[in-house]
């Protein structure tokens, strides 16, 4: 284990040049829940972008903020839900001050979403073509029967196997793997700029979550979208993403290239979770487990949220909250008062 | 921290010479079904199908395969939680089957389980103390302050502070409840332990908590496990050996490295090839599979695997492959890729 570095010099996060051009922006999102035990603040000064064509990954574990992030970008959030500060910027049309006509066009138009469980987006007492033409319909206005001919070519564009056939299935008679493909249809049909996938292939089996994986690669690079893919997986994200944010307790903690974030993990949560994780081809006789809990946003500890599970902590750690700054000599940001030099493999020694 | 509890390198470590604790005889289990309009149309699920395997004193024997492969129903079956449809279990050479009521209640002593679910598997309702101790209560183990020792001892053996013991599951965190199911299940001071996802509902930051935990655990009381996941990763970091499981059957069984340098069916090929590595270093190129897992009520004739295998050839559609075993401890049922002599 290398020594920390010395304190880089600090500059507040600097957005990047192409920030104008940005696809999307988030910046500065604080987003607060009223809960019967408090106020909770779930995203507490978000700040990300993403670039047209790009892949943008969100890491984080549950209550990290990576899905209220993406909620927050479609104006999902639930009702006990309030945007605080901060703004969300689509094609840099700001989404929080938008009228909810001109919302509804954003919606399933240049943003779609889908969503961890399709069992339960879906409607199981409509066939899954009904479902895509009507979707269809809704966005481009176009005949019941055209609806129906073109909802039958989405299915065949996220390779559903005889799709004419299976179009008037129901969706109980769809594997998990093949419901998921009919949101992809679903949310694909409208031809959107942004796809914001929410842990997409969590519930799936390890050899569907391949093929929706490359199904999503594909169809990404076909029709030249952008996407926000989030999971708790650093394994999906190591070879889908371009970038990768990684959340903690509602905070991004570091944001780099992806092969940059892998190789060269600035914070030591980063490279914590890097270390934690078995491995199939690379055996450590022990995990390197991380101490202690995800902290319950209602008693963050104070200062650096993570300092009281990270091995670096040290006195200014709990006085001063460390803000996002240049890491790794330029490449990615990162939250922390004593980033890693940045070693292969990081605290993994 | 203690030391490494790795794998396959020390010379004490259980191998082809170690004995059984638990076999699998050509166990299988099948659900009934109902389907159809009133239920009258009943279907039969396979859920394990002619299962023939030993867990060897000491080891983990590592379960991978996607759902509906039986994997969970089979651990059940080896601690007789479910009774089979056919086959039987010999645990230390007896056979499960052939035990009265009163000799299987003496025998759950030695084997228990850990469930996924660190939630819905506790009582919400008990003190953790409570918990801890009902195992220790049926079997008349201690009773009173005696028993109260051994809990608190449960407890500081699983990471846990003794006056844990009086507060009540939904204090604490998914982690923490995880090691409390654990320590229910040492409890009774079982020889053999059925992991089902055990880290499964676990945030990754703590899933290795848990994982070293186990380990820690069988190094010290010399434990055998049965650890069923669907991570690969996981089970690859625990295990000594893997069996992988197609829809009801073992098609492949091995020890863990030579399974993850060289799996031989085209399923376990596949599984291997689909798990997301956290890593940027190029992947091994291997075939993938397309398609679903058929459905275990009507599994495909020949091999099961046959739909979605590249590598098919005409037999491989009509005659089921047997699991054959061969040289380097390892046994495959695939008659394209048999396991060498």
């Amino acid at each position: 284990m290398s020594a920390v570095s010395p304190r880089t010099s600090g500059v507040v996060a600097a957005s990047s040049a192409a920030g104008e051009a940005a696809l999307l922006e988030v910046r500065d999102l604080v987003v607060e829940f009223a809960t019967p035990r408090g106020t909770v603040r779930a995203l507490d000064g978000i700040s990300i972008e993403l670039e047209r064509g790009r892949t943008l990954g969100l890491v984080g574990e549950s209550g990290s903020g990576k899905s209220v992030t993406a909620l927050s970008i479609l104006r999902l959030l639930d009702g006990n839900a309030r945007i605080v500060r901060g703004s969300v910027r689509v094609d840099g049309e700001d989404v929080a001050a938008m009228p909810d006509d001109r919302l509804r066009e954003l919606r399933g138009g240049r943003v779609a979403m889908i969503f961890q469980e399709p069992s339960t987006s879906l409607n199981p007492v409509f066939t899954v073509g009904f479902q895509v033409a009507e979707a269809i319909r809704l966005h481009r206005g176009v005949s019941k029967r055209d609806a129906w001919a073109q909802a039958v070519d989405m299915l065949r564009l996220v390779e559903i196997p005889d799709a004419e056939r299976r179009a008037k299935s129901y969706p109980h008679e769809m594997s998990g793997g093949m419901k998921q493909r009919v949101m992809i249809a679903i949310a694909l049909s409208c031809g959107p700029e942004l796809l914001v996938a929410d842990e997409p292939t969590t519930a799936l089996d390890v050899t569907i979550q391949a093929q929706v994986l490359a199904l999503l690669r594909d169809l990404k690079q076909r029709l030249g979208m952008s996407m926000l893919l989030i999971t708790h997986d650093l394994g999906v994200v190591a070879n889908e993403a371009d970038e990768v944010a990684i959340f903690y307790a509602g905070r991004v903690v570091e944001k780099a290239p992806t092969r940059e974030l892998f190789a060269r993990p600035a914070h030591p949560y980063t490279a914590a979770l890097l270390a934690s994780l078995p491995r199939l081809r690379e055996r450590a006789a022990r995990l390197v487990a991380i101490p202690g809990v995800v902290p319950d946003l209602r008693r963050l500890p104070s200062g650096c949220r993570f300092r009281d599970r990270c091995a670096f902590a040290q006195a200014r750690c709990a006085t001063e909250d460390p803000a996002l700054r240049p890491a790794r000599d330029g490449s990615g940001l990162v939250a922390c008062h004593f980033p890693l030099a940045g070693t292969e493999a990081g605290v993994n020694a | 921290m203690s030391e490494p509890a790795s794998r396959g390198e020390r010379p004490d470590e259980p191998g082809p010479g170690t004995p059984a604790l638990v076999e699998a005889r050509g166990l299988s289990k099948s659900f009934p079904l109902r389907r159809g309009l009133f239920g009258r149309r009943t279907e039969v699920v396979h859920a394990v199908s002619d299962v023939t395997l030993s867990v060897r004193r000491g080891e983990t024997l590592g379960v991978v395969g996607e759902s509906g492969c039986g994997k969970s129903t089979l651990g059940r079956l080896l601690i007789r939680l479910i009774e089979p449809t056919a086959g039987e279990v010999v645990f230390d050479g007896r056979r499960l089957g052939d035990l009265s009521a009163r000799e299987m209640r003496a025998l759950r002593r030695e084997m228990q389980i850990v469930f996924q679910d660190p939630y819905g598997s506790l009582e919400a309702r008990m003190r953790v103390g409570d918990i801890v101790a009902e195992g220790i209560e049926i079997h008349r183990i201690a009773r009173g302050a005696e028993k109260r020792e051994r809990v608190e001892r449960l407890l500081e053996e699983v990471g846990l502070r003794p006056e844990h013991a009086d507060r009540y599951p939904h204090e604490f965190s998914g982690g923490q409840r995880q090691r409390i199911g654990i320590a229910r299940a040492l409890a009774v001071g079982p020889r053999f332990l059925v992991l089902d996802e055990p880290v499964s509902a676990l945030d990754v930051s703590v899933q290795a908590q848990v994982v070293n935990l186990l380990a820690d655990l069988q190094a010290r009381h010399g434990l055998t496990y049965f650890f069923v996941s669907h991570d690969l990763r996981v089970v690859a970091h625990l295990s000594h050996r893997i069996a992988v499981l197609y829809l009801g059957r073992v098609v492949e069984i091995a020890p863990r490295d030579a399974l993850l340098a060289g799996p031989l069916h085209p399923y376990a090929r596949a599984l291997l090839a689909a798990v997301p590595e956290a890593s940027v270093d190029p992947r091994p190129a291997a075939p993938s599979v397309q398609g679903d897992p058929p459905s275990p009520v009507a599994p495909p004739p020949g091999c099961a695997f046959h739909p979605r295998c590249p590598f098919a050839e005409a037999r491989c559609r009509t005659e089921r492959p047997e699991l054959v075993a061969g040289a380097g401890d390892r046994a495959v049922a695939c008659h394209v890729f048999p396991v060498p002599r």
